[in-house]
């Protein structure tokens, strides 16, 4: 069996290894997150008196605000990979000796848990279809929105992989990672949609790679992306994730120069 | 009481001699606080470009409610964040072993032992923040409110740390505590919102059973529209029907508590 499946096998044994918890999270985050966004934009609504803010619906705003946690946790891994924690442990030197592709490996098993946070994806929205009707979301929407994060989870994977094995220059870096969900978070149009950015910053931001994690993938599922910008932004995706795949491969290669093996 | 204080003096100094010790990650620690700052800053500054108010609020009168929250915040993660983080480890793989032993308060001791350096330097930073938002304010403040504006934001930020622990403790019962501060961190976004957004039986949830409302929302109304005593006997009332209840659980934690993977 090829060794990438075996691990992407155990990373969704991994992940479910505590279900009742893995499910109260997903519940909890989710939830929260759609209550909150519930109430924020139903009082701006209330407060400007109209129905529609920079071309949104409430009840689209809401889907929305539904999508973004969903999305979100399918492609940016909501914790760490373990490669930093592997150089600080020396647990990266078990790699070394075996022959093994240590990228793919550790992509196999983010792809575990961003392929789980996929199926709640789907799991939510078919039940939102149901109680509220389809809302955009076609067949076609939901392809194009599939490939989309299927796309930015590479993207990603690659841009916390940069992140991650700055452990080898670094004590902790656990805070970059944090700030890089931060960034994702606002730049991505994780916190307001884009279209809420004056026009000077939207046009910014579709130079960036935030804007490929979450607002593309969204406004995919959502039927807002033709096929032209579709391809498009598929393009910027890999565009990004190649250039940070060059970056993980340099730093990788300098920081086993650095690297102690400690504990071995 | 003296003990204690002495005790807490020694945690400072150990946790400061530590955090110098890793000087970047000192450093990466106040960017990535400054960084929550600005985002901050741009949400409210984005959504008041779509309306006139938030909640009740104007911008000014949102902006320091923003500013009392990213006080809370930053009181909470200088003194109790980082001990949060350790406590289900130390339950989970029976450190909590060491400091039943100890002959001070077990909770004393794992709530407070790690003081975030790095996290007192934001906690400036984001006093500054709170200052520009006071002085941004078209009308000069009344000096009781702000007093009392002051003296609530530290207790916001106990009641921050008491929702954080009431969280965790199901760990003494549970296999694993990784999730619980998730659900945590998902649930504190309420705090970063004014308490009137919300309605109904989820704002009589935000107010009592889980009181994020009541951290900086509570502060920011007895600052921005005079004190008001159900508002000032609610925030004390629920904070210390928390303190009892925490008291209760972790009392009956510890009864459960098996040692080493308990």
């Amino acid at each position: 069996m090829n060794i990438a499946w075996i691990f992407y096998l155990q990373g969704v044994k991994a992940a479910l290894s505590y279900r009742a918890e893995f499910w109260i999270n997903f519940a909890g985050s989710v939830g929260s997150q759609f209550c909150v966004a519930f109430f924020l934009w139903k009082a701006v609504f209330l407060a400007r008196g109209t129905d529609t803010l920079q071309g949104f619906t409430f009840a689209g705003l809401m889907l929305y605000s539904l999508l973004v946690p969903l999305v979100e946790r399918s492609v940016m891994a909501p914790d760490m990979m373990g490669i930093a924690g592997e150089i600080y442990d020396g647990g990266l030197s078990r790699y070394l000796l075996y022959p093994l592709a240590y990228f793919q490996v550790k992509y196999a098993s983010s792809l575990a848990q961003s392929t789980l946070y996929q199926g709640q994806t789907a799991v939510i929205l078919a039940v939102y279809a149901a109680v509220f009707g389809s809302s955009g979301i076609t067949p076609v929407s939901l392809m194009m929105g599939l490939t989309a994060i299927a796309f930015a989870g590479w993207l990603g994977f690659w841009l916390l992989a940069n992140l991650e094995m700055l452990a080898f220059w670094a004590d902790n870096v656990w805070s970059l990672a944090v700030m890089n969900r931060m960034a994702g978070w606002l730049l991505g149009g994780g916190m307001i949609p884009l279209a809420f950015f004056p026009a000077w910053a939207r046009s910014a931001l579709e130079w960036l790679p935030y804007i490929r994690l979450l607002s593309f993938p969204i406004r995919c599922l959502l039927g807002q992306v033709g096929w032209s910008e579709w391809l498009f932004g598929l393009v910027m995706t890999v565009a990004w994730s190649l250039v940070f795949a060059g970056t993980a491969s340099l730093l990788w290669r300098k920081g086993l120069r650095v690297y102690a093996g400690v504990g071995i | 009481m003296i003990r204690y204080l002495r005790l807490y003096a020694h945690f400072m100094r150990f946790s400061i001699s530590k955090a110098l010790e890793f000087r970047l990650d000192f450093f990466f620690r106040i960017f990535m606080d400054l960084v929550y700052y600005g985002i901050q800053i741009g949400f409210y500054q984005a959504i008041f470009m779509q309306t006139p108010l938030l909640g009740g609020w104007s911008r000014d009168q949102s902006l320091v409610f923003m500013g009392g929250y990213l006080v809370v915040d930053a009181i909470s993660m200088t003194l109790f964040s980082n001990n949060m983080w350790m406590l289900p480890v130390a339950i989970n793989r029976g450190d909590l072993d060491y400091y039943l032993v100890r002959p001070v308060s077990s909770l004393f001791f794992l709530s407070l032992r790690d003081f975030a350096a790095n996290s007192l330097i934001n906690l400036g930073f984001a006093v500054g923040i709170l200052a520009w938002t006071v002085l941004r304010l078209p009308e000069p403040p009344h000096a009781v409110s702000l007093l009392l504006f002051l003296a609530m934001l530290p207790f916001g930020a106990v009641l921050h740390y008491q929702m954080h622990l009431v969280s965790l403790l199901p760990v003494f019962w549970m296999g694993s505590g990784s999730n619980l501060h998730g659900i945590f961190y998902s649930f504190a976004r309420c705090m970063e919102r004014p308490d009137r957004i919300f309605t109904g039986w989820i704002r009589r949830l935000l107010v009592s059973v889980l009181p994020f409302c009541l951290m900086a929302s509570f502060p920011a109304r007895v600052f921005l529209e005079g004190p008001h005593w159900p508002i000032l006997l609610h925030f004390a009332a629920v904070i210390t029907a928390f303190f009892l209840f925490i008291i209760f659980i972790w009392n009956r934690g510890l009864r459960a508590y098996s040692s080493a993977s308990s």
